[in-house]
């Protein structure tokens, strides 16, 4: 019996080698020695036909797409908002793989330690306990815990009007010297808990966030509306209420003066911002970040994702970005 | 001149805070007039403990974050300690961390006076402040770590003893200063806080210093405060715009030069005190200050809460680091009749009573 699995699966290799190819390899970090980037999508596309093929890398980054017609193919990856975006074409011949391997650049140039291993805890899945969802004494879901940062499963699809278009090509071009990270400045609201990680501390009356790198912020639960004419600030007036298992957060007042992507999407005064968090058991929390900002975009867009519980003893370390700050000065445009 | 006013308004900083919001606090008692009753009762978290949690003013007094060691004899200060004080001081705390590196201030961001919103869970209780600095202090019976990661705001566990709080703190790097006259403390420091809400607006602390490595005793500064209602925390980043660094330079090579003979200091000896009418932002509604002269050296004490040498910059005016710089003023008889106190706010007249 034995034999004939073997025997069938050697045909069946043979089968596609006569008549195409294949393009495999593994997506590591281009940081130091390279870590291997898990869940990467891999898009393949065929410059004659335009026929395209996607996959994405397995948790050690290897990645194969077979059953390929002979002839030049665009292999890009694009994976947002961590890694530079990858394009290089490969020639696929007829029984035959191609090998690519992929390192990809990361938004901080490679310069965070010596694998990007850091970049890549935020995207591979964590084991999380498992449990019902916690509440609190007034029957709502308790949000409380410290939770891994997570980056967008999905950043969502922001139109920008042609002014931030502007923006963000000049924010480009000066090699994003101005992020507010480099200036020691708060991301935007937007950007709450993108690397975390984050803490939360949920009270009847007022939930606080902490995060680790940027500042703590205040969610009001005890029904206080927006002020009239808020003081525009970075983090501006969040108030939230429960819509049955869901918090949802309401922020507006918000300041013009930083970013909510690395790529310079950027906040407005006129942005209103909607978190959606719902904690659908113990290990995680689903978030859905809603963008309202007509000033800057042609219509509301949402980027998802999910948190996953931190491990045990686990705490947030006090971390101040001006001690020792010794980066601004060699932050330079092209 | 300039970095003297930077440095006067910042120890303002905590005072001008949001106190002009008037945002109305859900679940404050109040009187048939809508005003906050704070001396109903104190009140009681789910869990039975009194709930500390709310916006308060809280710390110690103005005169006290100038120079902590006050009730402390001099000789329990240690030599290196004294003489780090007196050359931060000479320099104008220039190099004050807080000050020149928008980093918190460590035990002083928590003794000296401003908002702080406590915010209390069983476990857990965070305390904001409007700079975006934050402390944990973890109630879940954990002890204080044997060896832990020095840091700007330390380490605390607390626990309760009847209805007071008591918090315990250590971990603290030695780069932050306890007060303005810029006495230091080592990664020795402990610090022991006692909280106890008196009633639904007040509350007593007590705050005790022990760092064996610079002080020969530990000692506590009386704190306390009042809960700020209709109000809120005013975002502070202090890299915003940040311009005063620049001109931070301490003492002027000219104003090192300048020495002001006895004869005139003694002329400057003094109660000097600001009209109960003139209503100071910074100091409330009397102002008392008392200058003396000892060992040569003149000196300023304001309400009896600590002596603090006062640096002259030239034959009439002294920086001591307490809210700003200090003008004696002469009538034609050569008799000092008042000083001027000049802060970035305002300038007080205090006149001389004895």
């Amino acid at each position: 019996m034995r034999n004939i699995v073997y025997l069938l699966a050697c045909c069946a290799a043979v089968g596609w080698a006569q008549n195409t190819g294949a393009i495999s390899g593994r997506v590591l970090t281009a940081a130091g020695s390279g870590e291997p980037i898990p869940n990467a999508p891999i898009l393949v596309k065929n410059a004659a036909t335009g026929a395209s093929y996607s996959a994405r890398t397995a948790s050690n980054g290897s990645y194969s797409l077979s059953g390929l017609a002979p002839g030049n193919y665009e292999v890009s990856v694009e994976y947002p908002p961590i890694f530079i975006p990858f394009k290089r074409t490969v020639r696929v011949a007829q029984a035959q793989a191609a090998r690519l391997e992929i390192r990809l650049d990361d938004v901080l140039l490679n310069t965070l330690g010596d694998s990007g291993a850091e970049f890549v805890k935020l995207i591979a899945p964590q084991p999380t306990p498992k449990g019902p969802t916690p509440r609190t004494r007034d029957g709502k879901p308790d949000l409380s815990g410290i939770w891994l940062g997570a980056i967008p499963s999905d950043p969502g699809k922001p139109e920008p009007l042609p002014w931030v278009e502007a923006l963000m090509k000049k924010r480009g071009e000066d090699m994003a010297k101005d992020i507010p990270t480099s200036l020691c400045l708060p991301f935007g609201v937007a950007m709450s808990g993108t690397f975390g990680p984050i803490k939360f501390v949920q009270t009847p009356k007022l939930l606080v966030i902490i995060e680790e790198g940027d500042p703590p912020r205040q969610v009001f639960l005890d029904g206080r509306g927006h002020p009239k004419d808020p003081n525009p600030s970075f983090y501006g007036h969040s108030v939230g209420r429960w819509e049955g298992e869901t918090l949802v957060v309401d922020t507006t007042g918000l300041n013009d003066r930083t970013w909510i992507s690395f790529d310079g999407l950027p906040q407005t005064e006129m942005q209103h911002v909607t978190e959606r968090y719902r904690r659908p058991d113990l290990g995680h929390l689903e978030v859905e970040v809603t963008v309202d900002d007509p000033s800057a975009f042609q219509k509301p867009w949402t980027m998802k994702k999910t948190h996953s519980l931190a491990p045990k003893n686990e705490e947030i370390m006090e971390s101040i970005c001006q001690e020792n700050e010794r980066d601004q000065r060699h932050m330079a445009a092209q | 001149m300039t970095g003297k006013i930077a440095a006067a308004a910042f120890v303002l900083g905590a005072l001008a805070d949001g106190q002009w919001l008037h945002q109305p606090t859900p679940g404050i008692p109040r009187g048939a007039d809508g005003k906050p009753n704070l001396s109903a009762p104190a009140p009681k978290a789910a869990d039975g403990k009194p709930d500390l949690s709310g916006l308060w003013r809280l710390g110690v007094e103005v005169g006290i974050s100038a120079n902590i060691t006050a009730a402390l004899p001099s000789s329990a200060i240690q030599p290196w300690a004294s003489q780090l004080s007196l050359e931060r001081l000479g320099n104008f705390g220039k190099d004050d961390p807080e000050i020149t590196g928008c980093i918190p201030g460590g035990p002083r961001h928590i003794t000296h006076s401003g908002l702080a919103k406590i915010v209390q869970t069983p476990a857990l209780i965070v305390i904001l402040y409007e700079d975006l600095s934050y402390r944990q202090i973890f109630l879940d019976g954990r002890s204080l770590p044997q060896d832990p990661n020095p840091s700007w705001m330390g380490y605390s566990v607390g626990h309760w003893e009847g209805d007071e709080l008591v918090v315990e703190s250590a971990g603290f790097n030695d780069r932050t200063w306890l007060d303005f006259a810029g006495h230091p403390h080592t990664e020795a420091l402990r610090m022991t806080e006692r909280y106890s809400r008196r009633d639904f607006g007040h509350m007593n602390l007590q705050v005790t210093l022990e760092d064996p490595n610079a002080y020969s005793k530990p000692w506590t500064v009386s704190a306390g405060g009042s809960l700020a209602p209709d109000t809120e925390l005013l975002e502070y980043v202090c890299l915003e715009n940040e311009k005063d660094r620049e001109h931070l330079i301490g003492r002027t090579s000219e104003e090192k030069k300048v020495i002001v003979p006895p004869e005139v200091l003694a002329k400057y000896e003094g109660v000097y005190e600001v009209p109960p009418a003139t209503g100071s932002y910074a100091l409330g509604p009397r102002a008392v200050f008392n200058v003396t002269l000892e060992n040569g050296e003149l000196l300023i004490d304001l309400q009896g809460k600590g002596k603090i040498p006062m640096i002259p910059l030239s034959q009439t005016l002294f920086s001591p680091r307490l809210l700003g710089t200090y003008e004696f003023v002469t009538d034609d008889k050569g008799e000092v009749t008042h000083m001027l106190v000049h802060s970035a706010e305002e300038v007080l007249n205090a006149v001389r009573k004895k």
